[in-house]
């Protein structure tokens, strides 16, 4: 008798034991892989934000390397979009649209992501297009506001994954 | 016995904890990481904010002295002309402009501070990528300089206020830069002489019907010199072979933005046209 | 023996529940700690970069237009209402040694309270040479 009693406290105990910790194991591995995704995707899109900003500023305050690249597309090494700070070169823009979208992707050093390249006039007509739509469920997107041909535009950079 | 169970809650309670502060040490580290984001931000903003303050004094430079200085200047492809009489009358707007532009700029903006000396005394263009220079000896004086090697051509038209009868180049090397003088006179009397010289060595000038004193032109280890005693009108055509646009600027050390909180410094020359 | 057996077996009993109790507390406190950690991030610092960007962008287009060296305030905010993208705002005042106005002008917008605002600065000159400028700008998010 004495044994039976003890039996069937250890048997409910151990129960009870077993049951929270498995919610305890459950709720911290949920815990970590919750934390764990949104540091993932915090990097990527950190990461993707900063790229897109970084390159929008090198097309729209540079000339490229070298700086009349535009004569001869295979010399260039670094597209910039501007004759002058923020004045958008027609010239290098049309340059731009014949090239090869991968080799633009690697001239603009967009690693391991596609993008779409566009230039607007103030009422959002489009002047130029170009790129590939995005298609992938991490996107941005940045908007530069520059001097083109006549008058003001839009350029928008959306890099996509 | 008892003390064997309790030992055992011990563990389990010691191990569940360390789990979670694995989970705690994630959190963490994604704070972390938003804060290392804001340091890169602000480093960021920075080179920009340098760049934004350079781009804007280049833009006024570029206003001053297309406003003030009575050069023109127009480039045509690898080609750039300077036009400018001699005695330059604009010597004082222009000083009095850019010493007003460096007190603005260093009173408003601590972080730069501007070297004009040089500038305001000479004007020295640098004509980019090539390193060639066009200057003053003293600006509003009578001399004018132009220094550099890989001029293929140089074509200088000058305009003053006698009968021109005739020029010549002599005593030259022959070589591979095409030079030509051109001289106009009053009364319609002109002159033209063209050579191919070597402008690493000795090349004299003559222009007949003035003095030498009032006029003399002379080009000797890439460096042209043209001096005018009375008022003319002078004209420098320089051609190069090359295939990037040609630019002006000020010389280097021109122009120094300093933000030492972030240890970032800059000296740089000053983009004109 | 046998009493103290039996008030053993519960106090067994107890212990082991109240070591599991002391666990959940434990890990249930440290959890929470780390999801006030992890949801405490300050807002996108790569969106007030952008917001920079775009005030930085608007005034250089302003200046190329030499709309700035007019000095006149309803010109400069006309070509600013009409260069804003819808979901910002922003403030430009000009201090410097033109003569219209006393060398101080500024645009209509009142500064918000509560919110991020990013400002800076550029100079101007008039295509005369002879006026100088600093024009601040400040952007918000609407």
């Amino acid at each position: 008798m004495h044994r039976h009693r003890k039996a069937q406290i250890a048997i409910t105990d151990l129960f009870i034991a077993i049951f929270i910790f498995t919610g305890l194991i459950i709720a911290i591995f949920a815990a970590w892989n919750t934390y764990l995704n949104r540091l993932e995707e915090r990097i990527t899109y950190s990461a993707m934000l900063a790229q897109a900003v970084r390159i929008s500023d090198v097309l729209v305050k540079s000339q490229g390397r070298p700086v009349n690249w535009e004569a001869n597309n295979a010399s260039a090494e670094i597209i910039g979009l501007a004759s002058s700070d923020r004045n958008i070169s027609v010239e290098k823009v049309t340059a731009f649209t014949t090239m090869d979208y991968n080799t633009t992707k690697e001239l603009l050093n967009i690693k391991g992501y596609n993008y779409k390249l566009l230039l607007m006039n103030i009422n959002n007509s489009a002047l130029i297009d170009y790129g590939n739509n995005a298609t992938g469920n991490l996107t941005v997107a940045i908007r530069r506001i520059v001097w083109y041909g006549n008058g003001s535009a839009y350029m928008d950079l959306i890099i996509w994954k | 016995m008892r003390f064997h169970l309790r030992r055992k809650g011990i563990f389990l309670a010691l191990g569940l904890t360390l789990l979670a502060l694995t989970v705690l040490s994630l959190g963490v580290l994604l704070l972390n990481y938003s804060s290392r984001d804001e340091e890169s931000i602000t480093i960021l903003n920075t080179l920009d904010r340098m760049h934004e303050l350079k781009s804007s004094i280049d833009r006024g430079f570029f206003k001053i002295f297309i406003a003030k200085s009575g050069i023109e200047v127009n480039i045509s492809n690898q080609t750039i002309e300077f036009k400018e009489n001699m005695p330059n009358a604009n010597n004082g707007s222009l000083g009095n402009a850019l010493a007003s532009f460096e007190n603005f700029i260093e009173n408003n903006y601590p972080q730069a501070s501007l070297d004009l000396s040089t500038i305001i005394n000479e004007v020295p263009l640098i004509i980019m990528p090539y390193n060639v220079t066009y200057t003053h000896k003293s600006f509003g004086g009578k001399e004018l300089q132009i220094e550099g090697k890989g001029i293929s051509g140089y074509t200088i038209s000058i305009t003053i206020q006698e009968n021109v009868t005739g020029c010549e180049i002599e005593d030259f090397d022959a070589g591979s830069t095409n030079l030509t003088i051109n001289a106009y006179g009053t009364f319609d009397t002109s002159c033209t002489v063209s050579q191919q010289v070597d402008p690493s060595r000795d090349t004299e000038i003559e222009i007949d019907g003035i003095s030498d004193e009032n006029i003399s032109v002379e080009l000797n280890n890439y460096r042209m010199r043209i001096r005018a005693e009375g008022e003319t009108k002078v004209s420098s055509v320089l051609k190069f072979n090359g295939t990037e646009p040609l630019h002006i600027e000020f010389p280097d050390s021109t122009l120094s933005i300093s933000y030492p909180d972030f240890n970032v410094n800059m000296k740089t020359g000053v983009r004109v046209i | 023996m046998l009493k103290s057996g039996r008030s053993g077996k519960s106090k067994k009993g107890f212990i082991f529940s109240l070591e599991m109790a002391i666990a959940v507390f434990i890990v249930s406190s440290i959890l929470l700690f780390a999801s006030f950690y992890a949801t405490k991030q300050t807002e996108d610092p790569y969106l007030r970069l952008q917001a920079f960007r775009t005030a930085e962008d608007i005034v250089a287009v302003l200046d190329y237009n030499n709309i700035l060296t007019t000095f006149n305030a309803q010109s400069i905010q006309d070509q600013l209402t009409q260069l804003l993208p819808p979901n910002y705002d922003m403030k430009l005042t000009i201090n410097g040694t033109f003569s219209e106005n006393g060398g101080y002008l500024e645009t209509n917008q009142s500064l918000p309270t509560g919110t991020f605002i990013a400002s800076g600065s550029r100079i101007i000159v008039s295509s005369d040479g002879n006026q100088f400028g600093v024009v601040t700008y400040y952007v918000w998010l609407k």
